[in-house]
């Protein structure tokens, strides 16, 4: 293991540490341990990727700090305060969000109510069971629809979406929460480049105060977006670092990047284009009148 | 291996894909490219069966199929490994491969070109996790899993979709690998992918599908050579369900 | 049978997709029939139609007996409609609500034999004692999910009637309460002498709570059910407190329950721990089941069919009737495989969002 200095090192006296782990361990039935004594800090208003092979621990990770899952043991503290015992939904209120590896949406309901149904418990329109007032929830919604460019959307029920667009909507779900932390599990998944681009324009577009946590895969991606790395495996820290400092790290290479991806990374990311080269009002949609009223994949 | 002529297909209320033309040579990779939303879930599906077609024809081996229901084509040699794996949770590794080889006849099984035994040499990392359930297995597992229970099905035509969705980097080399000497083994190869790149890795031939039409096709040599081929027949994200 | 889907189900039944966006419908609908009768105008219109006008004119088309016969199959209608509220919206099937309906029913009961004959009044207690039963029974129901509150409300239901047949001195024991004089609607009305005049008094009921059912659950208040029942976990990852939603849903079905208690109090002027049995709470989760699980009107109609079939089809065959409703219920289930928008059962990991079989899955 490289001992790499970066600022997830230093002991979190300091006050801006959002996240933090300690001697976290998540086992399952069968004594498989999904997570091993784990001590991570995320720092706030940083974007913090979370690699490593797959079972290495990381959607686990993220289950525990979003409250899906108890821990077995250890502690998990958000903005200071100890929220081991907390239950998912005040954690989410409390300013947790969070994406899926496999989205779940409410597949009755259409994607507008997706999105107004995961920003209610987060905004302070009071009476929301009442019609008016929920319409005016929906309407503040529309700029996330919008974002995860999903407008065109926004009547379908929500199960008659395609995979790679309930990913989106997820997305949408995850924003419209308003959160302090977001917690992303793969975004970028299944995506193409200019999809992934599109991401990464809606993850600079966040406020800088919302701390962002992002396991990924894509490695172009992570460099792109992320100011620290943390590689896991198996349960536990195997190297945590810049990007750069990450991708040359030897053990991370033969566990996980293989030498491609490595290879890509280090002559710089194709995705770190200039902002202007995009435009970014994501509600036209240029040529896509394609006679077809439904498509589907 | 595969030859699909104006086909157009979609759900009830939608049509998804319009007038495809595609033809597939026996012993080939092919790989067909698009957004989310352009069709390429479609394509697959109404290849093995899934997706009725609405108009054109599906001809497997010069036998033409478009009437013939999943199960049928599945019988005629359509393997499919479904976007997301779909994996049985409470299953272990091999209850999965005895679900997916034990359905054929005594006769079948003694000629059969792949058995538990041989998928599970060709998959080693498989093999080790003989007992664990589907639950416990990490994605790449999972996927080689799919792949594995596809290949028990003895498929002259396998179909892929997305197969390396969410799989670390070193195991999409792996997927990439294994998707490669396939062919040897005399299968045929449809990839779903959204990348451009890994199908230039993996496919001889490079489909380009927008909005449910073909927007191009390209060796993969071509577009090793220039990259950007792909990247503008699909567009700036033109064509697409999805808002710019 | 026509199809009876009211507009609640638009979202829920996008099977039926061309219908269910406002945008000009196609031509035809897959299934040939043309466009403009697969509209959801003429699919919740046409039966709502034919069943005001049935409701209307029975009166006077009836005998005393077709008369307390509708009468009765309205007050399991409201039943009917409180399961709807949990099996179909909360996705919370349930084998227990004949219990609040008792409690509803002896409430009215009690009351009518200690002389409060005012009929508003009975409804408003009768209701009140419905949710308080199930403001309390709710919260270790609740606690439960799929096959386990099945059970749960399913021993709640046979321990209410169990309650009921022991207390003597408030519910007259097994025998029950006979004798409950006949109410006035509301002061100064005339008593309800006839079949007919109770006839009026329990369409007129049935229509008001019904309703106000039918608008709280189109209202944002209906999504959040809906949302907890298509996947709990993801509403409680975003924040919703899922457990007191459903809390309160099991409170509010338990109200309409003892609403319609009150109501087939007033119909048989006699209450008795039967009328909580567990073969009345299976009724109505079949008559919801046949009418479409997120449809009040469709609940009605089940309640109406399934009444029908047993105490009026049945009188040629005498003994028969459990022979004829099953049989009902299979070839409902068959004939009926889109029209019947189905209960979506919770499994652990969420429900599968279902569609027909000729789509292929893109999920």
């Amino acid at each position: 293991m490289t001992a790499v200095s970066s600022p997830t090192t230093i002991p979190s006296t300091a006050t801006n540490t959002m996240i933090e782990v300690s001697a976290l361990t998540k086992a399952f039935s069968g004594g498989t341990l999904a997570v091993g004594g784990l001590d991570l800090t995320f720092e706030a208003g940083g974007r913090h990727a979370v690699i490593g092979p797959n079972g290495a621990g990381k959607t686990t990770l993220l289950n525990l700090i979003s409250g899906e899952l108890p821990p077995t043991s250890g502690r998990i503290r958000y903005n200071g305060r100890d929220v081991t015992r907390i239950t998912r939904a005040t954690r989410s209120r409390l300013g947790i969000a969070r994406t899926f590896q496999q989205p779940t949406v409410w597949s009755t309901l259409s994607v507008a109510d997706n999105i107004a149904l995961a920003a209610w418990p987060h905004s302070d329109v009071r009476g929301k069971w009442r019609r008016r007032r929920y319409r005016r929830l929906s309407e503040a919604c529309e700029s996330y629809l919008e974002t995860a460019g999903i407008t065109a959307l926004a009547d379908r029920p929500a199960g008659a979406l395609a995979h790679g667009e309930r990913r989106m909507l997820d997305i949408g779900m995850a924003l419209a929460a308003d959160p302090r932390v977001l917690l992303l599990d793969e975004p970028a998944a299944g995506l193409t480049d200019q999809g992934v681009e599109r991401l990464l324009e809606a993850m600079r577009a966040l406020p800088r105060e919302v701390t962002v946590v992002v396991v990924e895969h894509d490695f172009a991606f992570v460099s792109a977006i992320a100011d620290t790395v943390t590689v896991l495996q198996d349960g536990t820290l195997l190297a945590t670092g810049t990007p750069a400092e990450i991708a040359a790290d030897a053990a991370v290479r033969a566990a996980y990047l293989g030498e491609a991806a490595a290879a890509a990374s280090e002559f710089g990311s194709d995705l770190d284009v200039d902002d202007s080269d995009f435009d970014t009002d994501f509600g036209s949609v240029p040529g896509s009148d394609t006679g077809t009223a439904k498509e589907a994949v | 291996m595969l030859n699909l002529s104006s086909l157009s297909a979609g759900y009830d209320g939608g049509t998804v894909l319009h007038g495809l033309d595609l033809e597939i040579p026996e012993g080939s990779v092919h790989a067909v490219v698009g957004h989310n939303g352009a069709g390429k879930t479609t394509l697959i599906h109404s290849v093995s069966g899934l997706v009725p077609t609405s108009s054109g024809q599906v001809v497997l081996a010069g036998a033409d199929v478009t009437r013939l229901p999943a199960h049928r084509r599945a019988r005629s040699g359509v393997g499919l490994v479904p976007q997301g794996r779909r994996v049985f949770p409470g299953l272990t590794v091999q209850e999965h491969l005895m679900l997916a080889f034990g359905r054929r006849t005594r006769r079948e099984r003694a000629t059969a070109q792949w058995t538990p035994e041989n998928v599970k040499a060709l998959l080693p990392r498989l093999a080790e996790r003989a007992g664990h359930r589907g639950r416990q297995l990490s994605g790449g597992e999972q996927q080689m899993l799919a792949i594995a229970r596809a290949l028990l099905g003895q498929p002259r035509l396998l179909l892929l979709d997305e197969p390396t969705e969410g799989l670390a980097p070193l195991i999409v080399q792996d997927i990439a690998n294994l998707i490669r000497t396939l062919p040897d083994r005399g299968l045929t190869i449809l990839v779903a992918a959204p990348r451009p790149a890994f199908a230039a890795e993996v496919a001889e031939r490079v489909t380009i599908l927008v909005a449910g039409r073909i927007a191009d096709e390209f060796s993969a040599k071509e577009l090793h050579d220039q990259p950007d081929l792909a990247a503008e027949a699909m567009g700036h994200a033109t064509g697409e369900r999805l808002a710019s | 049978m026509s199809t009876p889907t009211s507009s609640a189900t638009s979202n829920t039944s996008p099977a039926s997709s061309p219908a269910s966006t406002d945008a000009a419908t196609p031509a035809a609908t897959a299934s040939g029939i043309p466009a403009v009768l697969a509209s959801r105008r003429v699919r919740i219109g046409v039966p709502s139609a034919a069943l005001a006008v049935l409701l209307l004119i029975a009166p006077s088309t009836f005998d005393g007996y077709g008369i307390s016969l509708l009468s009765k199959a309205l007050a399991l209608g409201v039943l009917a409609v409180s399961v709807s509220v949990l099996a179909g919206f909360a996705g919370l099937p349930t084998m227990g609500q004949a219990a609040p309906f008792l409690v509803g029913a002896y409430t009215a009961g009690v009351l009518g034999t200690h002389g409060h004959t005012i009929g508003a009044v009975q409804l408003l207690c009768g209701t009140l004692t419905g949710a308080g039963f199930a403001a309390a029974t709710g919260l270790v129901a609740v606690r439960t999910r799929g096959v386990a509150f099945l059970m749960t409300t399913l021993a709640l239901g046979e321990l209410t009637v169990t309650a009921a047949g022991e207390w003597r001195s408030l519910t007259g024991g097994t025998d029950g309460l006979y004798g409950i004089p006949p109410i006035q609607p509301l002061p100064g009305l005339a008593t309800l002498s006839s079949d007919r005049d109770v006839y009026w008094f329990v369409l007129i009921s049935t229509v008001v709570i019904v309703a106000i059912a039918w608008r709280v659950l189109r209202s944002p208040v209906g999504k959040l059910l809906l949302a907890s029942r298509d996947h709990e976990a993801r509403l409680r990852s975003a924040g919703h407190p899922v457990t007191r939603y459903q809390w309160i849903a099991y409170t509010a079905a338990g109200a309409l329950a003892g609403f319609g208690g009150v109501l087939m109090c007033t119909v048989n002027a006699y209450v008795s721990p039967d009328d909580g049995s567990f073969s009345n709470s299976a009724l109505v989760l079949l008559a919801v089941v046949l009418g479409g699980a997120t449809s009040p009107l469709g609940a009605l109609l089940g309640a109406g069919l399934i009444v029908a079939t047993r105490d009026w089809l049945a009188g040629p065959f005498p003994g028969h009737g459990p022979l004829l409703l099953g049989l009902m219920f299979i070839v409902a289930v068959y004939a009926l495989p889109e029209g019947v928008a189905g209960i979506r059962f919770r499994t652990p990991a969420g429900t599968r969002f279902r569609m027909p079989k000729r789509r292929g899955d893109p999920a």
